[in-house]
C-alpha cells in the first residue's frame, strides 16, 4: 500500500515535471527526459530487458500487436496496433522521435492504474519471455475514439507550436470550437504515425483535401488547374493549399478572403517568367485592376474594414474550382457563355453587353483602334493644349510684368472709338 | 403706331400698300434698335458715390456659376481620385477620408447629377434668349475672336503696340465658355453611359462603354488643367474679377477689359439721349411699357 502511494506519488511529480519542463520550450527530446527520469524514479515498473535497446521497444512489446484493442468509455474498441514500419518510415521515425514524445502523458506501464493487465496474458510463466500475439484488451479513459484523438493531437502543439498557431484561427478550428468535433486537426490531414511530407508529391495536397471536400475536389480536378495536377504533376498550377492556405485556412465566404483572391490569382498570372511557360498573358491582372471592378475591389481590400466588395471578382465570372480555360465551350468566360455569367450581376445584360469587356487586353491599335485612338488623342491633345495655354499665360505675364500698366491704360483710353456704332 | 403717312388705306384686293409694309418694317427696326439700346444703357448704372459700375453677370448667371463651382470641384476630386485609385495615396485618402469607394461613386453621381440639372436649364436658356428674347448672341466665336488671339500673342511678343480690344466677352472667356459647354457635353454622355451599362447597351455596342470610360477619364484631366491653368489665371491671377460673384465691374475695370463693351454702352447712351432730344416721344413712350426706366435715369 505504501509503495503503491509513493509510485502515485512519483508518477504526479513527474507528470508535473514533464508538462512543466515542455511549457518552458524543452521540446525535441522530451522522450530522453522521460526516459532519465523513469529510470530514476519509476525504476520498479520499468521491464529489465528493454535497458539499452531502441528506445520504442517497450512500447512496441505490446503496440505491435495487430490484435491490441482499448475499450472506450462508449463501449466501441480502437485499435492500439502501431505499425511500427510505418512509423519508422515516417518523418519522425527516421527523426529517431520515440513514441512518448508525442504520447506525452504516457509515464507508467500499465499507463493507468485501472489498466490492470494480467501479466500471463503475455508470458507463459513468471519471468518468462512474451508469447506470440494474444488477444490484448486494455480499458481506456477516452469516451469515443474521436476525444482520444483531439486529445493526443494536442501533443503536435510541442514542437509545432507556430502552425499549431496559425490553425486555431482557421475556419476548421473555429467548427471544432464552436462544438462539432468532426472538423480537422492536425492528425486528420497529416495522419499519425505514418507522417510523411504532405506535399509529395504534390497531389497528395488535394487529395487530402479531398477526403473531406468531396464534391470541390470533383469540380477542381476537372478544371484547367486540377487536370494538370493530377495528369502531370504539374508543378505550378495552384493546389488547394496554394489559394485557401495551409494551417491558416479561411473561410472562403470570409470578406478579408474575397477581396484578397484576387492577389490570389494575381500572384501567379502576373509572373512573367511562370505565365510565359504556359503562353498566358500577364496582362490579365492589370488589365484588371485597370477596370472598374478591380479598381473597386483593390479599393476595398486596402480598407481595413474588412467589408466584401460585391463587384466581380476572379472566380465570379472564371468560376471557382472549375477553372477552365476560356477557348474551353464549358468555360464561364467562352464568348457563348459570358452572357450568362454577366448576367449573375447585371440580370438585364443583353447580348451586346459583354462586347464592353475587352477580353483583359491591354487596348492596342489593331484590336480595340477606337478605344487606341482615344488614348492616343487625349495623349497628344493634353499636353498640346495646356502646353499652349501656359506658352500664352507666360507671354501675358512677361509682358504685364515689363509694360508700364499706365502706358497701356492710357493707349487703350485713347482708341478712337466715338464711331462706334453699339448694335 | 399711327403712322402720318397717307397710304393706310388697304387696297382693293384686301393687301396693304407696300409703302406701308416698308413702313412697318422700318418702324420695326427702329423699336428693335431702341430696345437694344435701352437693354444696353441698362447694364451701366451709378453708384450712390457718383461712381459708375457696369453689370456684367445677372443674378440667374451668377447663381448658375456658383452652383457650377460646387458641382464641377466636387466631381473634378472625387473623379481624378478614382482615375488614380490605384496609387497608395489615393486609397488611402478614399478609404479614410470619403469612407471608401462606393461613398465616393454616390456622392460623385449625386453632383453629376446637379451637373447635368444645370446643364439642361443652361440650354434651355440660352435656347430662350437666342431664339425667343431675341437677346445678343455676344458669346457665339467669331473670326474677330481668332484675330484677336494672334494680335494677343503679338501684342505680348511686342511684335505690335496695338493691343486687342474685347468687346463683351474676350477671347479668352469665350475659350473657356465653349471649352466647358464641349467638355460639359462630352462628360455627361460618357458619364451616363458608364452609370447605366446595360441601359445603354440595348441602344449602343458594348464597346460604347470603355471608351467612354477612356474618354470620360481624359477630359477630366483635360477639363481639370484648363481650369486651373487657363480659367484661373485670367480671371482670378491676372485682374482679380469678381464681377461673377458681385454681378459687377467697374468703370475701369471693364474699360480695361472690355473696351469695346464699355464704348458700346455709352454709344447706346448718346443714341437714347439723342432721340429724346429729337422728341420722338411716341416710340419713347411706347417702350416705356416694358420697364425701362433707368434709362432715363442714368443718362
Amino acid at each position: 500500500m505504501a509503495y503503491q502511494f509513493l509510485n502515485h506519488f512519483l508518477v504526479a511529480a513527474f507528470l508535473f515535471g514533464i508538462s512543466w519542463s515542455s511549457e518552458e520550450g524543452n521540446k525535441p527530446r522530451a522522450g530522453y527526459q522521460l526516459d532519465t527520469a523513469r529510470n530514476i524514479l519509476l525504476i520498479g515498473t520499468k521491464p529489465v530487458y528493454a535497458q539499452g535497446t531502441e528506445p520504442n521497444r517497450d512500447c512496441l512489446m505490446c503496440h505491435s500487436n495487430p490484435d491490441f484493442k482499448g475499450s472506450l468509455q462508449n463501449g466501441n474498441l480502437v485499435s492500439l496496433y502501431v505499425p511500427n514500419g510505418e512509423y519508422q518510415q515516417s518523418v519522425h521515425g527516421q527523426a529517431g522521435l520515440e513514441c512518448v514524445a508525442c504520447h506525452i502523458s504516457i509515464s507508467s506501464y500499465p499507463h493507468h492504474q485501472h489498466q490492470q493487465i494480467n501479466c500471463l496474458e503475455c508470458h507463459d510463466q513468471h519471468g518468462g519471455t512474451p508469447n506470440s500475439f494474444t488477444t490484448l484488451r486494455v480499458q481506456l479513459l477516452y469516451a469515443d475514439q474521436r476525444a482520444m484523438t483531439l486529445a493526443i493531437n494536442e501533443a503536435c502543439r510541442t514542437c509545432h507550436s507556430k502552425e499549431f498557431e496559425i490553425a486555431g484561427d482557421s475556419a476548421h478550428v473555429k467548427v471544432l470550437n464552436s462544438g462539432n468535433t468532426s472538423a480537422p486537426v492536425c492528425v486528420d490531414c497529416h495522419g499519425s504515425h505514418g507522417i510523411t511530407h504532405p506535399d509529395q508529391p504534390r497531389s497528395r495536397i488535394s487529395n487530402t483535401c479531398a477526403q473531406c471536400h468531396q464534391s470541390v475536389y470533383s469540380s477542381y480536378e476537372a478544371s484547367v488547374h486540377g487536370a494538370a495536377l493530377e495528369s502531370e504533376s504539374n508543378p505550378d498550377v495552384p493546389t488547394c493549399v496554394n489559394c485557401h492556405g495551409v494551417h491558416s485556412v479561411r473561410g472562403p465566404r470570409d470578406p478579408f478572403f474575397r477581396n484578397d483572391s484576387i492577389a490570389i490569382c494575381g500572384s501567379c498570372h502576373s509572373d512573367k517568367a511562370l505565365m510565359s511557360k504556359y503562353g498566358i498573358s500577364t496582362a490579365v491582372f492589370v488589365s484588371y485592376l485597370n477596370d472598374f471592378h478591380g479598381r473597386t475591389v483593390d479599393l476595398f481590400r486596402r480598407q481595413e474594414a474588412g467589408i466584401a466588395s460585391n463587384k466581380a471578382v476572379c472566380f465570379d465570372c472564371h468560376g471557382i474550382h472549375n477553372i477552365r480555360k476560356p477557348d474551353d465551350p464549358l468555360s464561364s468566360v467562352y464568348p457563348d457563355n459570358l452572357r450568362h455569367t454577366c448576367q449573375q450581376c447585371h440580370k438585364d445584360a443583353n447580348i451586346r453587353f459583354p462586347q464592353a469587356w475587352l477580353s483583359h487586353y491591354l487596348p492596342t491599335w489593331r484590336d480595340t483602334p477606337v478605344l487606341y485612338g482615344v488614348n492616343l488623342f487625349y495623349r497628344v491633345l493634353i499636353p498640346l493644349i495646356v502646353g499652349g495655354f501656359i506658352f500664352y499665360i507666360g507671354l501675358d505675364v512677361r509682358k504685364r510684368w515689363s509694360d508700364n500698366r499706365r502706358v497701356v491704360l492710357q493707349a487703350l483710353a485713347e482708341e478712337k472709338l466715338d464711331e462706334y456704332d453699339f448694335t | 403706331m399711327i403712322s402720318p403717312n397717307r397710304n393706310t388705306t388697304t387696297r382693293k384686293d384686301g393687301h396693304e400698300d407696300e409703302a406701308v409694309i416698308i413702313e412697318r418694317i422700318k418702324q420695326k427696326a427702329r423699336e428693335r434698335r431702341l430696345r437694344a439700346a435701352q437693354a444696353l444703357a441698362s447694364r451701366m448704372q451709378r453708384l450712390p458715390d457718383g461712381s459708375l459700375v457696369f453689370l456684367r453677370f445677372s443674378r440667374g448667371q451668377r447663381i448658375q456659376h456658383q452652383i457650377l463651382i460646387v458641382s464641377f470641384t466636387t466631381l473634378a476630386i472625387t473623379g481624378l481620385l478614382q482615375r488614380y485609385s490605384q496609387l497608395y495615396l489615393v486609397g488611402l485618402i478614399i478609404n479614410g477620408v470619403f469612407g471608401g469607394i462606393e461613398t465616393l461613386r454616390t456622392i460623385h453621381h449625386l453632383f453629376a447629377l446637379v451637373f447635368i440639372l444645370e446643364a439642361v436649364y443652361h440650354t434651355w436658356e440660352i435656347i430662350m434668349s437666342w431664339l425667343v428674347k431675341r437677346d445678343s448672341m455676344a458669346m457665339l466665336p467669331t473670326i474677330q475672336d481668332l484675330d484677336d488671339l494672334v494680335q494677343m500673342i503679338k501684342f505680348n511678343l511686342n511684335k505690335t503696340d496695338r493691343r486687342p480690344l474685347f468687346d463683351r466677352f474676350s477671347v479668352e472667356g469665350k475659350m473657356e465658355y465653349w471649352a466647358l459647354l464641349w467638355g460639359g457635353v462630352v462628360m455627361i454622355i460618357t458619364g451616363i453611359i458608364q452609370w447605366f451599362p446595360t441601359l445603354i447597351t440595348k441602344i449602343l455596342p458594348g464597346y460604347a462603354i470603355p471608351v467612354s470610360r477612356a474618354i470620360h477619364s481624359w477630359e477630366a484631366v483635360l477639363a481639370t488643367l484648363a481650369i486651373l491653368t487657363w480659367h484661373l489665371y485670367h480671371t482670378v491671377i491676372k485682374e482679380r474679377n469678381q464681377s461673377i460673384f458681385t454681378g459687377y465691374m467697374t468703370e475701369k475695370e471693364l474699360q480695361e477689359s472690355h473696351p469695346l463693351e464699355y464704348r458700346r454702352i455709352q454709344g447706346a447712351h448718346a443714341y437714347l439721349q439723342k432721340i429724346a432730344e429729337e422728341g420722338r416721344e411716341e416710340v419713347f413712350e411706347h417702350i416705356q411699357g416694358d420697364g425701362q426706366h433707368e434709362v432715363a435715369q442714368v443718362g
